[in-house]
């Protein structure tokens, strides 16, 4: 099952496509000036992969992502999404947590260490430790992005997803080793 | 862990090229092109590569053309296995008699083995 999964920001669009929980097939950040561009890029990702499933986070309502301009594109992609009759599949924040919170509290950017575990590719893309003052890393909506496809893989096999992480992560390094 | 209904991608080039964290214009400088257009075309399968640089791209993944690019793999595959239909039918019409019997028996004998191996 190829699915993509994408993580909506106002002006930024991150997004990884899977073959299966165990296999990375293309990810990466996109940027707009405009909120109209993120449709375009998401029918050329839909394009080239032809995905059974388009996978969004549920937001919240009372969430601070829920804003208006969030709203604006979301409905955006939501009506293409219908009108070429490809199907959404909501994850909610609860289950990428269920997902990573084996060992410890599961934090962004401990997430982001997990899946870099399991996926090497994208250990370059793991930014140090955000300080207080700092704006979030470029990058970051890559591995939300991950998280969410991660997850929704979890819904259907939690087992196999989590031994999958577990076994990766313990293979290629220790996990404080994989940040930068 | 469910594999059902995933449609083949034309080529796995994009997919090795950003695992080893190379851009389009490092591999260009690896297979020997100057620009890196060809290698645009060749992700999004504008264009085919000739056996040389397939082969090149083989070699800098260590995987196999017939991996890197599975739809034009199955391509060939269907295309050959309709025209052995079409040669294994016109080898039976021929009589079995002559002096081209053995080497006829032989071809079907041949096609009966590569359809048992597979």
């Amino acid at each position: 099952m190829r699915v993509i999964a994408l993580d909506v920001r106002p002006r930024r669009l991150g997004y990884v496509v899977f073959e299966g929980p165990t296999r990375l097939i293309d990810w990466g950040v996109k940027r707009f000036e405009v909120e109209v561009r993120h449709v375009e890029r998401i029918v050329r990702l839909v394009a080239v992969y032809h995905p059974s499933v388009i996978l969004l986070r549920n937001v919240r309502k009372n969430s601070s992502r829920h804003t208006p301009a969030f709203r604006s594109v979301h409905r955006r992609i939501v009506n293409w999404a219908n009108s070429v009759e490809l199907p959404i599949a909501y994850v909610t924040e609860a289950a990428v947590r269920q997902t990573f919170s084996a060992s410890a509290k599961a934090t962004k950017e401990r997430i982001a260490r997990l899946i870099a575990g399991c996926f090497p590719e994208l250990a370059w893309h793991v930014p140090p430790p955000r300080k207080l003052w700092q704006s979030e890393s470029r990058s970051m909506p890559i591995f939300d992005a991950a998280a969410l496809a991660l997850a929704y893989f979890a819904k259907k096999d939690p087992m196999a997803v989590r031994k999958f992480i577990v076994e990766s992560v313990s293979f290629h390094r220790p996990l404080g080793g994989v940040a930068r | 862990m469910e594999t059902e209904d995933i449609r083949t991608l034309s080529n796995y080039i994009r997919v090795h090229r950003k695992k080893s964290g190379l851009n389009q214009h490092e591999l260009s400088m690896l297979l020997g092109y100057i620009g890196d257009g060809q290698v645009a075309r060749h992700e999004r399968s504008l264009s085919l590569p000739t056996l040389t640089t397939a082969l090149a791209y083989e070699v800098i993944f260590r995987v196999p053309v017939a991996d890197l690019f599975p739809a034009t793999r199955e391509r060939a595959q269907q295309d050959i296995d309709e025209r052995i239909q079409a040669l294994k039918g016109a080898l039976e019409q021929r009589s079995g008699k002559g002096r081209y019997a053995p080497v006829t028996a032989r071809k079907l004998e041949w096609i009966a083995m590569r359809y048992e191996s597979t």
